[in-house]
């Protein structure tokens, strides 16, 4: 992979990053109203709309806030939550691996169940069991997370009292929340898996492996399966967002410490710069992930390097 | 889906040959049936909101405090029916839901077509121009895309205030790249053909083939994008509601219905079931169609 490309990628990153640090700085602004107004509500005092208008230099020229924005994100400091007092970035930082652990637990049923169903369906494609595949996939596609989850408390929770309705604890109270969320995952990786391995299957690879007398199972999993999981993870990648996006309603319904529930509260509340830090943060990990995933398949298949 | 039917073996025999082109016709056949029938379902459930409200004996904000959280087919002390129960303020959850529907759909419905609009014009002449504008433009795909969509538009509308008309507004403005970065591809791929630079030899101005070559042969994939891009929409949309950042009560919405219904958990279930359900069948129609036809028009199907 020539060096050109991946210097060019990350100049192209670097460039999303700064439109993206103008758009989010620009947010509040393109408002009609005081920004400082906008924060506190219409029932604020006056004096603390002052206070607060002061503090957040909203009074001095755009060109200089934004100067100002730009050079304290460079020294990592994201400004301080209005209701909490203290540094945004300490209350994701807080709250992140709650998220973590909740993505990372969706993702892991996600792909448990899409692949190897995703396999069989491209194995049997066509067939009856492809179909009942695609339909699942379809409707967990359909489903959204929030209210897959208010469904199990009410069911599995409160009917049957099997598992906890809320919060963050062991492993109990991990596995509604992820099994609301993990739908939507699994019927892309799903209809991915299954595309992939159809395209794969026909390469001449795997003919020549079914030529040579391999058994199947054996051609499927340690030649197609192989070939066909890098476009798997890269599509995964570029969900990254999609899930991000469940995860927020998902841990506002399970009362889930998380990153989403953060941005939730404090939109409620008003606490713009905690928004602020937790969209800023969002786009970057995006940027980052696509510009890895990108630099992968470039170092992978290098035919795309020269499009 | 596609590539099953595409693998190209020439030393098959003639019966094979047919033998497979049976299969895809078949298959192509399947998946006519497929996008109709999503397409009936969505149909359906259009016309389901428009009658259902207007043939119903309640009003969508109708209380009634004697009859709250009735279960689903209890009957008021008038003789009539409550087919889906009664919320928390004794509201008809039946005329609710479908009152829904209307919002949650037209919102989906307009938001798409606004996006579909913007995402045209800039993928078309970002694609057949090419050059600066196309980086230029492309950039700002880039940019939107690098947000998570429902961050963005629940921070959007928390500014700009919730109601009807900006919900709409946010959904269009954060839904567009998806459908600049099909017609583009569009583009770059027919403004190579023979009949596009046929039209261009005679003298046919940019704008015009852009619109009457261009944008007409891209017209299926755009549709199938949209019919997509409705069934997200109808479910960042209940989100947002369901956050009260959406249509406010008392109009309904699914979303704020079933935020309703949240109080009810245990007790009521019915309350944030139904128009939870409505909602998967809703973006489920919608996303059968899109299926159906996306299979129907993908070039790779058509090879041969």
């Amino acid at each position: 992979m020539s060096a050109r490309y991946v210097i060019r990628r990350l100049l192209q990153a670097l460039l999303i990053l700064f439109l993206v640090s103008i758009t989010v700085f620009l947010l509040i602004h393109i408002v009609p109203g005081d920004p400082a107004r906008i924060m506190l509500g219409d029932r604020a005092r006056e004096l603390d709309v002052e206070i607060l208008r002061e503090q957040l230099g909203f009074n001095r020229p755009l060109v200089v806030q934004y100067a100002g924005f730009v050079g304290d994100l460079a020294h990592g400091d994201f400004g301080d939550s209005i209701r909490a007092q203290r540094p945004t970035m300490e209350l994701v930082w807080l709250a992140a691996p709650a998220s973590l652990q909740l993505t990372g637990a969706a993702l892991l049923l996600a792909f448990g169940i899409g692949i190897p169903l995703g396999v069989l369906a491209a194995v049997k494609r066509g067939g009856v069991f492809d179909r009942i595949a695609l339909s699942f996939a379809l409707i967990g596609q359909s489903i959204p997370a929030f209210w897959l989850g208010l469904v199990l408390i009410s069911f599995v929770s409160l009917r049957l009292g099997l598992l906890p309705t809320s919060g963050i604890g062991g492993l109990d109270h991990l596995i509604l929340p992820a099994i609301s969320l993990a739908p939507t995952a699994m019927g892309m990786v799903l209809r991915v898996t299954r595309i992939s391995m159809i395209e794969v299957m026909n390469e001449d690879y795997v003919r020549t492996a079914t030529a040579k007398g391999l058994r199947p199972s054996i051609v499927v999993m340690k030649h197609a399966l192989k070939n066909a999981s890098i476009p798997v993870i890269t599509i995964m990648g570029l969900q990254v967002g999609a899930l991000l996006g469940g995860a927020i309603i998902t841990e506002t319904v399970f009362a889930w410490p998380g990153v989403g529930r953060l941005a939730v509260d404090a939109l409620i509340q008003r606490d713009w710069p905690v928004v602020r830090t937790v969209i800023l943060l969002a786009a970057f990990v995006l940027v980052v992930i696509n510009v890895l995933i990108d630099i992968l398949y470039a170092s992978i298949d290098k035919r795309v390097q020269f499009e | 889906m596609m590539a099953a039917m595409a693998d190209s073996t020439d030393d098959s025999t003639e019966d094979e040959r047919r033998d497979r082109w049976s299969h895809r016709r078949q298959f192509l056949l399947d998946q006519g049936m497929l996008a109709v029938f999503g397409g009936t379902v969505l149909l359906v459930i259009v016309l389901a909101a428009f009658l259902i409200p207007m043939l119903s004996p309640f009003e969508s904000n109708g209380q009634n405090l004697t009859g709250r959280l009735q279960g689903p087919g209890w009957t008021n002390a008038d003789g009539q029916r409550h087919w889906l129960g009664t919320d928390g303020l004794g509201r008809d959850v039946l005329i609710r839901v479908f009152i829904g529907a209307r919002f949650s759909l037209f919102i989906s419905f307009v938001a798409v077509f606004g996006s579909l609009m913007i995402g045209t014009v800039i993928g078309l002449v970002a694609g057949y121009r090419g050059g600066l504008v196309d980086d230029a433009l492309m950039r700002l795909v880039d940019l939107q895309l690098a947000f998570p969509l429902v961050l963005l538009a629940l921070a959007l509308v928390a500014l700009i205030g919730p109601s009807l008309w900006n919900v709409i507004l946010v959904f269009t403005l954060t839904g567009w790249p998806v459908f600049a970065r099909t017609i583009r591809a569009n583009a770059l791929m027919l403004k190579k053909r023979d009949f596009v630079e046929a039209a261009r030899g005679l003298g046919a101005s940019s704008v015009r083939i852009m619109c009457r070559h261009i944008l007409p042969n891209s017209l299926g994939p755009l549709t199938v994008v949209a019919t997509f891009e409705v069934a997200k929409v109808l479910i960042f949309e209940s989100s947002l509601s369901f956050l009260g950042l959406g249509v406010q009560a008392p109009t309904p919405t699914w979303g704020n219905m079933m935020a309703d219904g949240r109080s009810f958990l245990n007790t009521a279930w019915w309350v944030m079931f139904f128009p939870g359900i409505l909602l998967v069948l809703t973006a489920a129609a919608s996303n059968w169609s899109g299926d159906g036809m996306n299979s129907m028009i993908d070039p790779r199907l058509r090879r041969r």
